[in-house]
């Protein structure tokens, strides 16, 4: 069915989207070729000229020995496989009591994750702390596990929009055979949303790796550094070590793209539409 | 097996939540003031043990200098432990902090009222080091001290020795004329004559200095309070940020000020692409790290005017506090007491220690005392200037750079404009 | 057990034990704070003394009277417009590595990777691309000879929030492409098969089959587009600090100005609520917009 025949729009689209990954690629350029500069190379050279080794790992070194990335890895990587673990269950579940039942509060339920999704969470710190802090989570690592341990609008959406997909007649079907509904749930609609589930565990991984707000507020004690606030050794308001620091965001970014370019085959994999068919 | 741990989590996450709130009406009422050192952590006869907290503004010597403060605290006084926090976005996590009532044993002191020092702070009299501090009356409150500065430190032109050199320039500028002409020089060779910072803002602070050298006081803004126009064109705002609007106008700033950053300007001046700069003597050890010897840094007072009179500023810092609510006072004042006497912070860090006889030796603190510059010191400001200043929503960062590079009479006159309404609003 | 319970009453046990915990944390997490926002918009405070004073409406008389809160707002539709066109890019993107392209793998990855980046990293770099006189995109404007377009790109006041704007761009598009992939692996493929076989080009296929079909993706996306880029802070605050001179000063920018630089927790409660009620009026506007254009 394939031809290798030139095809000129297939062309064109190659194009396109190697301009866009010229534009991904050209600021990143600059991290690299900072990190293996020390720091009197780095202050007398342009940040654009390549070091004078590629192989002067001193900065990696530095980074690895005051950042604590050994424990800022545990730390993040618990709140990380607790808190996606909750936003999957209380999504889907949440997802599917929408998506499949109609009940007096449904439009107040959707309303409230609507709402709460426009207020910036920036201006309620205040709020939010003193609930954490009453909650006696203040200092804990529990303080960023609950504050994203909960579903929001995002999530229920995307989980909605799948569920729309999945064919009525399986639940019915399962009902014939007595099925309880949440044997359907856990059996025929939690299954069925795992695409959705690994779009979203990767979009919140991500999310939580990179979020800084949350642990610098809550969790400041130095046994609860995590990986995104470890950066922070390296800068403060009147000097940042910009090649520690390029050397710093380097090492805390290879994980993650590890593991996305290990995932992204499951989000891809277009398991719904055979599913569905 | 799945379904029991689903079901499992997700019921002690109920338990949890509900007897958490269960729990909350307890506290929340519990006012600020309303507890009398509860030392029963804190131990008895003077003998000091037990953990406290200490917050910092200074994130990037967390693990490394200060972590070694806090080992040889604690190697002087076993059985205690410091835990050190740095946190980033200081003041604004503080403030969170402090609302919900939350404050580390020791910290830097975050401004508030001054009526509400007491509330948030402990006195630091007892430490017995209010004959020998700078800066005392600024964090204090009917007769009591909240907050001890972490260094004061003296504004001036530092500048690059090379590239003076390189220019043909022998010595610093003596009077406001010879800045120009030095800049003009410094130009002609192909060098920034100064540097600002200008898009990081908070550079600029230090220019006010002028205005108080020509107003003859650090009153100047609390002066403000006398009149409805305190910016003037002809008067010492006028004059004293005139200075920098004049290097502004003949191009002896940085090429594009919106692109100078605080982090370019250090690699600049210590490549001697930039001459000088308006800052505090703080700045000697970043130029340092950034790759300047010593030897290559200068230090004089900035002329203000031409008369061949110098003056120089000591500014205070961010200062050291207790905590009103700490559990163990004993341990956080003995560490705020050993960090001002035994730390050795000054000397790694070319900084000037806030206590009168502890003496800085630094070759660029001698050039600059040697023009015998009149010293003046900053004031604390009175709670009803910042309380009509928060109301104008003066932001001074932004009131230099609209001076510089606007019509000092339009600018002067917004502000004006805005200061007689905040002043009325708040009396 | 269950089992053995009528349906109507096994769903309301389910939907009770399904919605408790959500609920829960969201009340209190989200909720109550933003309950708790509503009250200090109409009281003096602050920010951390115990004493606050009833203001009424005096909060919300300034935050309109005050002409820079305003101006600042102005440049959201700036970041607005860049997103809108960051959502055309992302579907246009997932259309084609939706399509049996080589190395659409591959080019999946690259495109979603700025997305993963960290925000201080993303700040970090792009000041060194847009850096006057270092800058990277100055230097090779320079070199093929467009000096007239190498400008000071965060000097300038008009052209900073396009700057701004283009940086939230390259870093949000990624994931509208992939929640749009998702979408369109989720529109049953008999659907386009039954069309193509219709005889409908490519091109009528996506406007007449699939787009109706993520109706509601499209509207995820806008709603987070929306919210995003009228509420944005870190990227301003990060790069610019609102400079030069306010010119890239949002409405965000200002609030937590007000909360944490003026302590004015009152305005800046009232300054959050308006924003609030700004975003539901242009949501709804963008409802009523796709809503017809669906129908």
């Amino acid at each position: 069915m394939r031809t290798m025949r030139f095809q000129p729009l297939s062309f064109l689209k190659h194009i396109f989207i190697w301009i866009a990954i010229a534009v991904i690629i050209f600021p990143p350029y600059v991290l690299v070729m900072n990190a293996f500069k020390d720091k009197q190379e780095f202050t007398q050279t342009s940040v654009f000229k390549m070091p004078n080794s590629f192989l002067n790992f001193d900065n990696f070194i530095d980074v690895l020995q005051r950042a604590h990335l050994d424990k800022a890895y545990m730390n993040t990587i618990t709140i990380i496989v607790i808190a996606v673990i909750g936003n999957i269950l209380l999504g889907t579940m949440v997802a599917f009591v929408l998506g499949r039942f109609d009940f007096k509060l449904k439009k107040a339920v959707m309303g409230a994750y609507i709402a709460v999704s426009f207020v910036p969470t920036i201006t309620t710190q205040v709020a939010t702390f003193t609930v954490i802090n009453n909650l006696h989570l203040y200092n804990t690592i529990w303080a960023s596990i609950v504050l994203h341990f909960g579903t929001n609008v995002l999530q229920i959406f995307i989980y909605l929009q799948f569920i729309r997909n999945i064919p009525k007649e399986l639940d019915e079907a399962a009902m014939m055979e007595g099925a309880s509904l949440f044997r359907i749930y856990r059996t025929i609609i939690f299954p069925l949303l795992t695409p959705a589930t690994a779009t979203i565990a990767i979009i919140k991984t991500i999310d939580i790796y990179n979020d800084m707000f949350i642990p610098y507020l809550y969790m400041p004690s130095r046994s609860l550094v995590v990986v995104s606030t470890s950066l922070m050794n390296f800068s403060s308001e009147r000097s940042t070590e910009w090649e520690l620091m390029s050397a710093a965001i380097l090492m805390i970014m290879v994980p993650i793209v590890v593991l996305y370019l290990f995932f992204q085959k499951y989000v891809f994999a277009g398991i719904v539409s055979g599913a569905v068919k | 097996m799945k379904k029991t741990a689903k079901i499992t989590l997700v019921l002690s996450m109920c338990m949890m939540l509900l007897a958490a709130c269960g729990g909350k009406g307890n506290d929340t009422n519990a006012t600020p003031t309303a507890s009398p050192d509860s030392s029963e952590t804190a131990s008895t006869d003077g003998e000091l043990k037990g953990t406290i907290t200490w917050a910092t503004h200074r994130t990037e010597l967390v693990d490394t200098d200060l972590k070694r403060y806090v080992e040889k605290f604690e190697a002087k006084y076993p059985g205690t432990t410091v835990k050190i926090e740095g946190l980033k976005d200081y003041e604004q996590t503080i403030r969170v902090r402090m609302a919900g009532n939350e404050l580390p044993d020791v910290l830097s002191l975050v401004e508030t009222t001054k009526a509400d020092l007491p509330t948030f702070y402990e006195p630091l009299d007892d430490l017995g080091l209010n004959d020998n501090i700078y800066f005392k009356d600024y964090n204090s409150y009917e007769g009591k001290l909240y907050g001890i500065t972490q260094q004061t430190a003296i504004n001036g032109l530092v500048y690059n020795k090379k590239a003076f050199e390189k220019a043909g320039i022998t010595a610093p500028p003596k009077t406001l004329d010879e800045l120009f002409t030095v800049a003009e020089k410094l130009k002609a060779a192909g060098i920034v004559p100064m540097a600002t910072a200008f898009k990081d803002g908070w550079t600029l602070q230090y220019w006010t200095d002028p205005a108080e050298f020509i107003y003859g006081s650090t009153s100047l803004r609390n002066d403000k309070l006398n009149t409805d126009t305190p910016f003037t064109v002809d008067g010492p705002y006028g004059q004293g940020l005139g200075i920098l609007k004049q290097l502004y106008d003949k191009g002896y700033l940085e090429k594009d000020i919106y692109s100078a950053s605080w982090d370019q300007t250090q690699k600049d001046i210590a490549t001697g692409k930039t001459a000088m700069m308006y800052i505090g003597n703080w700045f000697f050890s970043n130029l340092i790290a950034a790759g300047l010897p010593s030897e290559d840094i200068g230090f004089a007072p900035l002329p203000f005017d031409n008369s061949g009179q110098f003056k120089g500023m000591m500014r205070n810092d961010w200062a050291y506090a207790v905590s009103a609510q700490s559990k163990n006072k004993p341990l956080a004042k003995a560490f705020v007491k050993f960090m001002l006497e035994e730390s050795g912070d000054e000397a790694d860090h070319m900084i000037i220690s806030p206590l009168k006889d502890k003496k800085q030796d630094l070759p660029q603190l001698t050039e600059f005392m040697s023009y015998n510059p009149t010293m003046l010191e900053a004031q604390s400001v009175d709670t009803k200037v910042t309380t009509a200043e928060n109301k104008m929503q003066f932001n001074v960062f932004k009131f230099i750079q609209e001076s510089t590079v606007g019509n000092l009479q339009t600018v002067f006159d917004g502000y004006n404009k805005k200061w007689k309404a905040a002043k009325e609003a708040t009396k | 057990m269950i089992n053995k319970l009528s349906y109507s009453k096994q769903k309301g046990i389910l939907i009770i034990s399904f919605l408790i915990v959500p609920l829960l944390l969201l009340c209190l997490f989200s909720l109550y704070p933003a309950v708790y926002l509503v009250y200090l918009s109409f009281m003096n405070w602050d920010g951390y003394s115990p004493v606050k004073t009833f203001a009424g409406f005096a909060n919300y008389k300034d935050v309109f009277a005050n002409k820079e809160i305003w101006q600042a707002f102005s440049h959201n539709f700036v970041y607005l417009g860049w997103g809108l066109l960051q959502n055309v890019g992302g579907l246009v993107f997932a259309l084609m590595l939706n399509s049996k392209l080589r190395g659409r793998n591959g080019y999946r990855v690259m495109l979603f990777m700025p997305y993963i980046m960290n925000g201080v990293a993303v700040a970090y770099m792009f000041n060194y691309v847009f850096n006057s006189e270092y800058g990277s995109l100055n230097t090779l404007l320079h070199s093929v000879g467009l000096d007239s377009l190498a400008i000071s790109w965060f000097g300038s006041p008009k052209i900073v929030n396009h700057v701004l704007g283009f940086i939230t761009l390259w870093k949000f598009l990624g994931l509208n492409m992939v929640i749009y992939l998702a979408a369109l692996q989720s529109v049953p493929s008999d659907i386009i098969e039954a069309a193509r076989i219709d005889g409908a080009s490519r091109m009528q296929t996506i406007f007449h089959v699939i787009l109706p079909n993520m109706v509601r993706v499209i509207e995820l996306n806008l709603f987070l587009t929306i919210i995003g880029t009228l509420e944005i802070f870190d990227l301003p605050f990060l790069l610019t600090k609102g400079g030069p001179l306010g010119a890239s000063d949002t409405f965000l920018t200002k609030t937590v100005e007000m909360a944490f630089k003026f302590n004015n927790f009152g305005m800046a409660s009232a300054m959050s609520l308006t924003l609030i009620a700004a975003v539901i009026v242009i949501l709804s506007v963008q409802r009523l917009v796709t809503r017809r254009w669906s129908d």
